[in-house]
């Protein structure tokens, strides 16, 4: 809709997939969190055609998502141990089995 | 010689096995059991004298052995729900212990319940077959936890038990407020009934349904097995007591309205057969002497898998893999949901019952 207007400043998709902002390299560590931005009245990109301000504002708040996605617990072990997620769940896990035994 | 009550774990990443618990116990492993319910975590065994061990699903032992408790030297069934709670019937006599190995209440004795048939514990309630012979007087009662005092009596049954047959089997749901009970008629012209029904505690008895006729002039011993919300059913049942050889037997797996799903296995001639069912109701797993089958339920279709090892227990986990656990003599054999071996162990020692749960770390 009003996103398809503003054609010639960056699209969600391209901001979404840049490791930098404002030349600023977005740390992918969670636990520290990104550089601090700007007010959010100046959060408008200069130059574009904004037809109505409310869908730029928008577009820029995209920057304040974080860089690095939330990860499911699934692929997180898949991460660490390179393997199917079903089959991960798993690797960390102990069949018990109580039972009768002579020796 | 030295009897044991031992708990092994087989770790799924290393493929290797070891043991947690190795308690001495008198006498041998006669029962075992985990509570019906998603993600089981206790696991309950008992010795044919009576001596009870628990577990938890790491595999430490909570408590054990105790007993025999009075009138409880000869176990029949047992049973443990979510909090621990185990429930054990000797014939007539019926007792719960509390989650630290102390008896609750023991109904023994003079208190013996009459006609007590089968018993099994859910959450809230357990639940107890009372078979007198007459069908308006027979069926399922609920009881309570704390004392044993009857909660809900029987509604009753479709058909007039047999007071000679030996009565089947009842299996309840996680809560206990549905069972699933198998019992016999009496002959009638050389032939019995055996009847499949489903009671619900509010509800009363959902369905009644004939199972198998047989010519039949001893026991008739039957097993049943259902998920956690008492809806799909395992049962087998042959002719002639445990260890008996017999050609008259059979399994089948019904849904919870009675749908008969398959037939995984009948007239064979066995000696030994046994039914578990994953509390989800997805996978069920029979043995029968020298084989371990895995049917897969859901949706509305029962497939068997052979799987190699001989039989004598099984279980299968509650997760996504239906991990089938089972043993011949002095073997434990675990398979993964598609029938792939993942390895086994020697365990010592004869033919036993188990109970399996997964240890999520």
């Amino acid at each position: 809709m009003s996103e398809d207007r503003g054609s010639d400043y960056p699209q969600v998709s391209y901001i979404r997939k840049s490791p930098f902002f404002r030349g600023v390299k977005q740390t992918p560590n969670p636990e520290t969190p990104p550089p601090p931005t700007e007010a959010m009245a100046n959060m408008v990109v200069h130059g574009a055609r904004t037809y109505d301000p409310l869908p730029a504002r928008r577009i820029v708040t995209v920057h304040e998502a974080p860089l690095t996605y939330p990860m499911t617990y699934a692929s997180r072990r898949t991460v660490g141990h390179g393997a199917r997620p079903d089959y991960d769940r798993g690797s960390w896990t102990k069949i018990m089995i109580i039972h009768s035994a002579v020796v | 010689m030295v009897n044991k009550a031992r708990s092994d774990y087989f770790d799924v990443p290393l493929l290797t096995w070891g043991t947690v618990t190795d308690e001495t116990i008198s006498g041998l492993i006669k029962l075992a059991a985990r509570e019906n319910a998603p993600n089981p975590r206790y696991l309950a065994a008992i010795s044919d004298i009576g001596e009870l061990i628990l577990c938890d699903k790491d595999g430490s032992k909570i408590y054990g052995p105790v007993g025999p408790f009075t009138g409880h030297g000869s176990p029949d069934e047992l049973s443990v729900n979510t909090s621990g709670l185990v429930l054990i019937r000797s014939g007539t006599s019926l007792a719960l212990i509390n989650a630290d190995g102390t008896v609750r209440w023991n109904k023994t004795g003079v208190d013996a319940i009459t006609n007590l048939k089968a018993a099994k514990i859910g959450s809230n309630y357990v639940c107890t077959v009372i078979g007198t012979g007459a069908k308006a007087t027979s069926g399922v009662q609920w009881r309570s936890l704390t004392d044993g005092s009857i909660v809900q009596d029987v509604y009753g049954l479709a058909n007039d038990p047999s007071t000679y047959y030996a009565w089947g089997a009842i299996a309840v749901s996680q809560t206990g407020d549905r069972a699933a009970i198998v019992y016999n008629t009496g002959s009638s012209g050389g032939y019995c009934y055996s009847y499949l029904e489903h009671h619900h505690r509010t509800s009363g008895r959902l369905w009644s349904l004939a199972l198998m006729t047989q010519s039949i002039t001893t026991v008739i011993l039957s097993k049943v097995a259902v998920d956690k919300d008492g809806g799909y059913t395992i049962v087998a049942s042959k002719y002639g007591a445990e260890g008996t050889s017999s050609g008259t037997c059979f399994c089948m797996v019904y849904d919870s309205t009675g749908l008969l799903l398959g037939t995984p296995w009948s007239n064979a001639t066995l000696s030994y057969f046994g039914v578990c069912m994953a509390p989800d109701g997805k996978q069920a797993g029979t043995y029968r002497d020298t084989t371990l089958d895995r049917i897969v339920l859901v949706p509305y279709s029962s497939s068997t898998t052979t799987l190699a090892a001989k039989g004598k227990g099984i279980d299968i986990t509650d997760d996504d893999l239906y991990y089938t656990v089972g043993c011949e003599d002095g073997k434990l054999y675990i398979y993964r949901v598609d029938g792939y071996a993942m390895g086994n162990t020697p365990y010592g020692g004869a033919s036993t019952p188990i109970a399996t749960v997964r240890n999520y770390t």
